[in-house]
């Protein structure tokens, strides 16, 4: 039952933008879009015949492009060179560990490549929401749709880190049994949130402004 | 559900994953819940400071239309007071021309009349020029200061002395008002509360800051003291003198000369968009 609503709650945020952001120019949005797209296509692939045969080179797979998402979306998020700086060196880093471990991509799952993605997420998030507290307080509504994409994804990383820290200790068995117990409800709390935020988006911009009146208060002789 | 099975299970590992994950979780809720506290804190902050902010307007602004209120009342009783009567003066000597009809007495009466229109003409100038000095507007801050400086010391009353080291562009014709009208405001101050013998004016420029500083030897004001007044219901001028500056950007220092013996007031602007030539102000 929690497995089906678990992949309801994937098709929300997919939903959510479609109906709501589909004519956003904000470019973080469009990713975590896309990651959402990602992330339920990855779903579907792994309830599949080949996917349950090849479960590892799935979640190895999912990992690198997953990290490659949300670092793009801090990238663009954050506007600050120093941190972009730094996100290209650690996805560089990233890359590099990948390749080098590439040989067992399907024996296992990679342990050190999940919390090196997860760790590295975690950080990102921190800067985001720190770096938006020391540069000016209104950047960092907590009614900013960002605001409530980036809660998400810490919310996501706390979650899962410990469970990738220990992933390769694991049998198997409970892998999958804690992999579930934790990614479902993981996975539906992010996926609402992100929906949240789609939603956000939405009333923030359903009712611009309005323009001042045209009414014009000076006298005739002073025009 | 990761309770029970954590807790169903013997192994250390399972131990590990659920407390991390519960820490890491109760960590990121944390720091969310702080978060929301300090951005409401902030905000909180934030309109404190606007509704301060807004009240200074105000009373900037108050401030402002008082004093074009006196002003006017007092150009109103100018008028009324002096040219009034010298008017009416002149004209009961010039109706006297229709009754009387000797000739040296008609001569004398307008004679007398000429010399009431005379003294009406000038009082209309007087009044004229303390609403804008035409050394002012034609010569620029320089003269205009010099001229006003002339006059106080002219009076016997207190020596006052300028320098103007690097005014050889002038300011913006507005920009020149407001910065004599200041420090018209300034000297006026001293004059009425400063028992001072002596007053000094020097210009200096920075890069592109424009500094006027006035000296002098009487009882002065200091920062805390202005910041006081600007705020209180008293001392008009110096919100007057606030909200001149305002419009220029600009700002005002009081403070103690280092030798503790003289008071000084500093004002200081940028002067980056306000060059223009000499000829152009003619």
């Amino acid at each position: 039952m929690i497995q089906i609503i678990s992949f309801i709650s994937s098709l929300l945020p997919i939903v959510f933008f479609i109906l709501f952001c589909l004519k956003t120019n904000e470019k973080g949005l469009w990713v975590i879009f896309f990651y959402s797209i990602f992330s339920l296509a990855s779903d579907f692939l792994l309830t599949s015949r080949w996917g349950s045969h090849n479960t590892f080179l799935l979640w190895n797979i999912y990992t690198i492009v997953e990290y490659s998402f949300l670092a793009y979306f801090f990238y663009i998020t954050i506007r600050l060179r120093s941190v972009r700086v730094l996100i290209t060196i650690i996805s560089a880093l990233f890359f590099i560990v990948f390749f080098i471990q590439l040989k067992s991509i399907n024996i296992r799952f990679n342990s050190i490549l999940s919390f090196f993605s997860q760790a590295s997420i975690l950080m990102l998030c921190l800067v985001y929401i720190f770096t938006s507290m020391n540069r000016n307080t209104e950047s960092l509504n907590i009614l900013n749709p960002l605001f409530l994409v980036v809660i998400a994804l810490l919310l996501y990383v706390a979650c899962t880190l410990f469970l990738f820290i220990i992933a390769n200790k694991l049998s198997e068995d409970e892998m999958t049994r804690y992999w579930r117990s934790i990614t479902v409800y993981n996975n539906i709390l992010t996926n609402l949130l992100f929906s949240a935020a789609f939603l956000l988006y939405r009333f923030q911009h359903k009712n611009p402004t309005p323009e001042s009146h045209s009414v014009d208060f000076t006298s005739p002789n002073d025009r | 559900m990761i309770l029970l099975q954590a807790l169903s299970s013997d192994n250390n590992i399972s131990m590990v994953l659920f407390f991390g994950t519960i820490g890491m979780l109760a960590l990121t809720i944390g720091l969310i819940v702080f978060i929301s506290f300090h951005q409401r804190k902030v905000i909180r902050y934030q309109q404190q400071l606007q509704r301060m902010e807004q009240d200074q307007q105000k009373t900037l602004l108050n401030a402002s239309i008082r004093l074009q209120e006196e002003e006017r009342q007092r150009i109103a009783a100018d008028l009324h007071d002096d040219a009034g009567p010298l008017l009416a003066t002149a004209r009961l000597y010039l109706n006297e021309n229709f009754v009387n009809l000797d000739k040296q007495t008609q001569l004398q009466s307008i004679y007398n009349a000429k010399q009431i229109i005379d003294d009406t003409i000038q009082l209309i100038r007087n009044i004229s020029h303390s609403l804008m000095p035409p050394t002012l507007k034609n010569f620029g801050l320089e003269s205009a200061v010099n001229d006003l400086f002339q006059k106080i010391s002219g009076s016997g009353s207190m020596n006052a002395s300028s320098r103007f080291h690097d005014y050889r562009e002038r300011l913006k014709a507005e920009n020149e008002l407001i910065i004599f009208r200041v420090i018209q405001e300034l000297i006026n101050n001293i004059l009425k509360h400063s028992n001072a013998s002596f007053i000094h004016l020097t210009q200096n420029t920075s890069g592109n800051r424009f500094f006027i500083r006035l000296h002098h030897d009487g009882r002065g004001l200091t920062q805390a003291d202005f910041e006081k007044l600007g705020k209180s219901n008293v001392g008009l001028g110096l919100k007057n003198i606030q909200s001149r500056l305002k419009v220029l950007q600009g700002k005002i220092f009081f403070e103690k000369d280092m030798s503790q013996t003289y008071y000084k007031v500093t004002i200081e602007m940028n002067r980056e968009d306000d060059l223009r030539p000499a000829n152009e102000s003619n």
